[in-house]
């Protein structure tokens, strides 16, 4: 008898203790960030529509969020559409995306002048930075940007790690011109279609405003991704851009995804997790919500609402969605 | 599906169980009747050889199986929850009784992020697991048995975080079910009325969302309990 009070007492002496954890986190200021890896409309009926959304949000330390219930998402009606209604009609978390594998990537890096003003400290270099950290051991990178009328490819797909790193420091005090982007988009997609055989191949674009120089449109970049079978991650920096339609389609349609970021610093979490988005197995939200509007939409529409994630009573972020309704 | 197969497979192996006992009784009764019946041993199952003991336990979540729940980094950060069970048994022949037990464990983790040494934030999580066991004791000899059994757990968990943390200071509460396979070894002794059950168990989930996680939670413990029985 007192044997095995003895046991239980030891048993619950030894595990019964806290088990503190300490966690290092680095030491530049981040922020959470959401992206949309998909928006499709799955049924609709005059004046009711039924939209899906795939969400994927992570932390300041780049970690999925697995904890957030219905409570936590919103849409409000606002300008242009503050006699719309939204209501959330199904909640699902914890969902995987399908595994990629090792993958290929390009990033396409906005070096415009208008980056110094969206991200004056440059948290686009440090979140690159951060995800060349979490590469995997057969993933590939390379390194190219845009500025003046056309890009340059600083280091094709499978170049050494530190001379991207070096390259990266450069483009941190280089920035100046116009905003290229989608004829450097759809040309660096042809591109990198011949710089590896691995199946698994994204274009990472990164900008802070809509295109200024033309040559090729949304529609043709989006005809040749899917043809040479590469995924366009889209990200879009700063409150002033205009291009959010152009930037979600573009990501949605060619297998991408896509991230806005309202502040500079919510790159260094986005970028930190899209080596997962990349390799797939990422964990994200399923939410269905209806919209009701005022009278049935009679032709094709495409529109832009946030969704607002409340992490917590005082954080919330802000998730821009393309609809298109039917 | 795989639980409801499970379950409908042990209620087979329950009722094939009473029409054995059924038969046993009737042999029993076909015996001479010059001779006389001592007492059966096997009365009406559950009737007899009741015991109930209550004690306490210890789960240790396997790291290998599922990141989500073990590694502090990526998800809950679980290594060992500790408790006290309550268990009903009733022994229904030599080879085989059924057994209900409960309890509650509760695992705390504290999550200190540094910054170079330097405390940044903190975040704490709580979770109490309530498992609810109907397995089935398969005796080998007179006190070490086998028992398989189904599992509800019933989660509870609560997270709390500092002034610093990046969200803000703030709760939050969650709660979820998981149903799971259970498989025990342990032994009961009974020594005059008083019960000792120990024993070590190990427990795999379903794959169903808890705390937005889908995969299952894998843990192996003991328990030991003390209690009395009824012959």
């Amino acid at each position: 008898m007192r044997k095995l009070l003895f046991i239980i007492i030891t048993t619950f002496v030894t595990f019964g203790c806290t088990r503190i954890v300490e966690i290092e986190i680095p030491p530049y200021k981040a922020e959470p960030s959401g992206s949309v890896l998909t928006s499709r409309v799955v049924s609709s009926n005059p004046g009711s529509y039924i939209v899906e959304v795939d969400l994927h949000i992570v932390d300041d330390r780049a970690q999925y969020i697995r904890n957030l219930t219905s409570d936590n998402f919103s849409i409000p009606s606002s300008y242009p559409f503050e006699n719309y209604t939204f209501s959330l009609n199904d909640f699902k978390r914890g969902l995987s995306t399908d595994y990629k594998g090792t993958y290929a990537a390009m990033f396409l890096m906005d070096q415009s002048g208008s980056i110094l003003s969206t991200d004056p400290y440059d948290s686009r270099v440090e979140a690159a930075n951060i995800f060349l950290n979490n590469l995997g051991p057969s993933d590939v990178v390379g390194l190219s940007s845009f500025t003046n009328s056309y890009f340059t490819v600083h280091h094709k797909i499978g170049s050494e790690i530190s001379q991207i790193r070096s390259t990266l420091n450069i483009l941190a005090n280089s920035e100046g011109g116009g905003t290229p982007l989608y004829i450097s988009t759809f040309d660096l997609t042809e591109l990198l279609s011949t710089m590896t055989t691995i199946e698994n191949k994204a274009l990472i674009v990164f900008t802070d405003g809509g295109d200024t120089n033309g040559g090729k449109t949304p529609d043709q970049i989006i005809q040749l991704a899917k043809e040479k079978n590469i995924q366009i991650y889209t990200v879009g920096l700063g409150g002033g851009l205009n291009n959010l339609d152009v930037l979600s389609k573009i990501a949605y349609e060619t297998g991408g995804y896509f991230m806005w970021a309202e502040d500079a610093n919510q790159l260094i979490s986005y970028f930190g997790t899209l080596g997962n988005l990349l390799q797939g197995n990422a964990n994200f939200y399923r939410i269905r919500f209806e919209i009701k509007t005022p009278s049935p939409i009679t032709s094709k529409t495409n529109f832009i609402f946030n969704i607002e994630v409340a992490l917590s009573p005082v954080k919330t972020i802000k998730i821009p969605i393309l609809v298109t309704l039917p | 599906m795989k639980i409801q197969i499970t379950i409908i497979l042990m209620f087979c192996f329950f009722s094939t169980f009473s029409q054995e006992t059924e038969q046993e009784t009737k042999i029993l009764n076909s015996k001479p009747k010059t001779k006389k019946m001592s007492s059966p041993k096997l009365n009406f199952p559950g009737i007899s050889n009741f015991s109930l003991a209550i004690g306490g336990g210890a789960n240790y979540y396997i790291p290998s199986f599922d990141q989500n729940w073990t590694d502090p980094k990526l998800g809950v950060g679980l290594n060992y929850g500790y408790g006290f069970y309550i268990n009903t048994s009733s022994r229904l022949n030599e080879k085989y009784g059924i057994t209900i037990t409960s309890g509650k464990t509760f695992s705390k983790i504290q999550k200190e992020f540094v910054t170079e040494g330097v405390f940044q934030y903190s975040a704490e999580e709580n979770l109490g697991v309530i498992p609810i066991i109907l397995g089935l004791r398969r005796y080998m000899g007179k006190s070490f048995y086998v028992e398989p059994g189904v599992t509800i757990h019933l989660l509870k968990s609560k997270i709390k975080t500092s002034e610093t943390h990046p969200f803000g200071k703030y709760e939050k509460a969650d709660a979820g079910t998981k149903f799971g396979l259970n498989i025990a070894i342990g032994t009961d002794a009974r020594i005059k009325k008083m019960v000792v059950d120990i024993s070590v168990f190990g427990n795999i989930t379903e794959t169903k969302e808890s705390f937005g996680i889908r995969d299952p939670m894998v843990y192996t413990g003991m328990k030991a309990l003390i209690g009395f029985g009824k012959k």
